[in-house]
């Protein structure tokens, strides 16, 4: 079997991707800064930073500190330049690539996504939203993704507001994700992502501060919170009808394909992209060989295989 | 800005806890520029997980004639243990030259290289630059190096190599001043052996900076820093390692718009990022008050 005949695009909503792997929000910056390392136009989708109506400054200094474990913490606190800037300043570069576009947004209330959205609906280029229902590192995170019945009023009043693609990104820490991810899809989301969103701390025992200073608390993020991020991904996408998107602790196909077979349509791929700026371009390039070698003609034909005798 | 695999040709112990690491790597070496750094990946796997940031001590001209990056550590956590591992033939993942460095000019005449500790190793290429200029220009060139006691005192002979003055301070007074090297600065202006129409580039721990920021302002002497982060990514892609910088100073040195500086209409401050917009800055740019 040669490289040609194998099929890597699939479908998330709308959106046709041509290969199954994306980086994650606030990993990736605007896409720009990895134009040294990668072409964009090689990925399946580029999924930008954390975005609000208005610019954000983001948390106090001394944001991440190493964990032992394989992980790290983080807590930046949504800065971003604000959708105006990014429309203006950062989506011409993106549409030259001809790769989709997803603007993950991550708003105080249902009236700011809204009006987010209807902003995003005017600008060309966007093709999707990514709604962040449980940023770790805000102090409205996790209010709309941590109950079946405010999860479905935020993503039915963005569905009423928008014919893009809207993927639900579900925390980890709501009590029931599984209820959460099904509210969500009645609501009309297009995509589920389960987002693992636990908050860790980690303590100087010098100085008895914690490693984030005036933070406190961050985000826990890397390869080691893969094993709960596949389970998460496995049960959700039984539950639903609609795709689902695996994310964390991937650094590189043999992770992504867990989480393929789990059941997930497509992968993102967060803090790694920060440690090797080409790992996208390496996933895409293993999960090409993975079924070259299995002689599986489409990656849709792998997703949710997961053999459970 | 480039990602590559580069050979060590040497690892040679300082002190006690600090190394020195040279490394094979042409185009990083032919492009650094003083004050910026590397980002290194000190082995593949996930332990440690994210790579180091380090300053670009010197670019020099290995026995194979090809060009290479040195660098300098000092053991404070899991990777820069690992670090003292490191052999001759083993490969490093770099990416780089990262950031933006010191800048100066031949307008003033006295310039001053001011390190806390191990701060030295990001000031070197600058102070050879500003040698070089020393007779044929007219320059002057003090360089104040400091440790806690003499023998974690580094790379001093080699800052002996300039076309100027090494003055050392230690905390124990076990070599030169007794003292802070900030109060030797001071005490160094005020007997008339540095002249206040100077221009002072430090790196050291952000204690020293605050001293410093004082006595700048005190006789106007105006001075860049280099500020030390927790980096993850170091190309301005992930926003962590912010720096608190005040609106109005910064609206003095350089285009905000052109920057990776977020500010909001309603504060006064605003964070750059320490690996795009620093890591050196003006010193009353930043605000120390995290």
């Amino acid at each position: 079997m040669n490289s040609d005949a194998v099929d890597l695009s699939v479908m998330l909503g709308k959106i046709k991707l041509r290969n199954p792997v994306m980086p994650a929000a606030g990993t990736f910056g605007y896409g720009e800064e990895f134009g040294d390392f990668l072409n964009l136009k090689d990925l399946g989708a580029v999924v930008v930073k954390g975005t609000t109506l208005e610019p954000r400054l983001g948390n106090f200094q001394n944001r991440s500190v190493e964990v032992a474990g394989c992980c790290f913490l983080t807590a930046v606190g949504l800065q971003n330049v604000g959708v105006h800037r990014f429309i203006e300043d950062k989506l011409p570069y993106l549409r030259k690539f001809g790769t989709p576009v997803i603007v993950n947004a991550g708003c105080k209330s249902i009236e700011e996504f809204v009006e987010l959205v209807e902003v995003l609906n005017k600008a060309e280029g966007v093709d999707g939203i990514e709604v962040n229902m449980g940023c770790p590192n805000v102090e409205y995170g996790g209010l709309f993704g941590s109950n079946p019945d405010t999860a479905f009023t935020l993503i039915k009043a963005i569905r009423n507001a928008t014919d893009l693609t809207i993927i639900a990104k579900v925390p980890s820490a709501a009590a029931d994700i599984v209820a959460v991810s099904k509210a969500c899809e009645k609501a009309g989301a297009d995509v589920i992502s389960p987002a693992m969103n636990s908050r860790g701390m980690a303590i100087d025992i010098n100085t008895r501060r914690s490693k984030l200073g005036k933070n406190l608390t961050g985000g826990v993020l890397g390869p080691g919170m893969k094993p709960i991020a596949v389970k998460v991904v496995w049960e959700v996408a039984q539950a639903v009808n609609v795709p689902v998107v695996g994310s964390g602790g991937i650094t590189g196909a043999e992770d992504a394909l867990e989480f393929i077979i789990a059941g997930a349509t497509a992968i993102q791929i967060g803090t790694y992209n920060l440690i090797d700026p080409r790992v996208t371009i390496k996933t895409i390039e293993g999960i090409r060989k993975y079924l070259i070698e299995k002689e599986i003609r489409s990656v849709n034909d792998i997703i949710g295989s997961m053999i459970l005798s | 800005m480039i990602e590559v695999k580069s050979s060590i040709v040497s690892n040679i112990r300082l002190t006690e806890d600090c190394g020195l690491i040279t490394l094979e790597a042409p185009q990083i070496a032919s492009e650094t520029k003083p004050g910026q750094f590397i980002n290194v990946r000190i082995r593949e796997g996930d332990d440690p997980l994210l790579r180091r940031p380090f300053s670009v001590f010197r670019c020099v001209t290995l026995d194979s004639g090809a060009l290479g990056v040195e660098i300098v550590y000092k053991v404070i956590g899991r990777g820069t243990q690992l670090m003292t591992g490191l052999r001759r033939g083993d490969e490093l993942d770099l990416i780089g030259p990262l950031g933006r460095g010191f800048k100066w000019s031949r307008d003033k005449k006295v310039h001053i290289l001011l390190a806390g500790g191990m701060g030295c190793a990001n000031l070197f290429m600058l102070g050879e630059e500003i040698s070089k200029g020393v007779s044929e220009y007219g320059l002057k060139l003090h360089v104040l190096l400091s440790a806690e006691t003499k023998k974690k005192l580094i790379l001093k002979n080699e800052f002996k190599t300039f076309d100027g003055e090494v003055l050392v301070s230690t905390d124990d007074g076990t070599c030169g001043y007794h003292g802070f090297v900030t109060e030797m600065l001071r005490d160094s202006i005020d007997k008339g052996r540095i002249p206040p129409d100077c221009a002072i580039y430090a790196c050291g721990p952000e204690p020293m900076y605050k001293a410093l920021a004082a006595i700048c302002q005190q006789y106007k002497i105006p001075a860049q820093i280099s500020i030390e982060r927790h980096m993850i990514c170091g190309f301005g892609a992930c926003l962590n390692c912010v720096c608190k910088v005040d609106k109005k100073s910064v609206s003095k040195y350089r285009d905000v718009k052109s920057s990776h500086i977020q500010f909001v209409p309603q504060e006064e401050f605003g964070y750059a990022l320490v690996c795009k917009d620093g890591p050196v800055f003006r010193i009353d740019e930043v605000i120390f008050d995290e």
